[in-house]
């Protein structure tokens, strides 16, 4: 059974905030993932090593790997919107809500993997397109803030279905 | 379950009918009816106060233990 808990003015104007952010980065993922396929060269001034690849099946595998990259952001953000729509209806204290919460700390755990793990994927290929070269495993300051936030909203979601469970249990007595 | 709530004996006896009695203990009379019929996990101490205190009554009047 799931009980409704109306939010107070301010926090319903928060997670309303949160809920149009989210919706705005849902789309301007599936922007930028239209636009890598269509106009593959703006991928170069992001730092993307396309003009190093030659045209063929490594430069689709580059793209590929850009667009791939864009998908767990992307669930991360689809999650917080899920969340803030559940919060909005009044759904706080409840099994859903703590589900949303935890898959969105396990998708920014997977941005900041595949974040790491693309750019000597990249290297690679470029490296296979010159017939050699290095691959190095970098880790930047980014990928760790997104490691610690991904951990911090998977606690946080722990926290939550805790919670729910505490909530379901009063509602048991009466 | 060996505990058997006879709150319709006791609303009975004192001729309390259930919306009333939900009023004044300040519960739903759909929680009103789960306590008479023994589903739920169990009772609040300010609930059982509060219907004690309709009813003119003691805690035990309410609950029975059954082997």
């Amino acid at each position: 059974m799931v009980t409704r808990d109306p939010l107070s003015s301010s926090t319903r104007r928060l997670v309303q905030a949160l809920r149009v952010i989210c919706l705005l980065a849902l789309g301007l993922f599936a922007l930028l993932a239209g636009a890598l396929l269509v106009s593959p060269e703006l991928v170069t001034r992001g730092g993307w090593p396309l003009d190093a690849l030659p045209a063929g099946p490594l430069r689709w595998a580059a793209l590929a790997i850009g667009v791939l990259l864009l998908a767990p952001p992307a669930w991360a953000a689809a999650e917080l919107t899920r969340l803030s729509t559940a919060f909005l209806s009044g759904e706080v204290y409840a099994p859903a809500p703590a589900r949303h919460l935890s898959r969105a700390g396990k998708a920014l755990l997977l941005t900041a993997a595949s974040g790491v793990a693309a750019r000597p994927a990249l290297d690679l290929l470029v490296g296979l397109s010159q017939g050699g070269g290095s691959v190095s495993v970098t880790i930047g300051s980014g990928d760790l803030v997104l490691l610690g936030c991904g951990l911090l909203l998977q606690a946080l979601g722990r926290v939550l279905a805790d919670a729910a469970r505490l909530a379901a249990e009063n509602r048991a007595f009466v | 379950m060996p505990i058997v709530v006879t709150l319709d004996v006791m609303m009975a006896r004192r001729k309390m009918r259930g919306r009333d009695l939900a009023a004044r203990v300040g519960i739903t009379e759909a929680n009103l009816s789960l306590l008479k019929s023994g589903k739920v996990k169990g009772v609040r101490f300010s609930t059982l106060e509060a219907i004690c205190e309709a009813l003119d009554c003691q805690p035990g009047d309410l609950l029975r233990w059954e082997e």
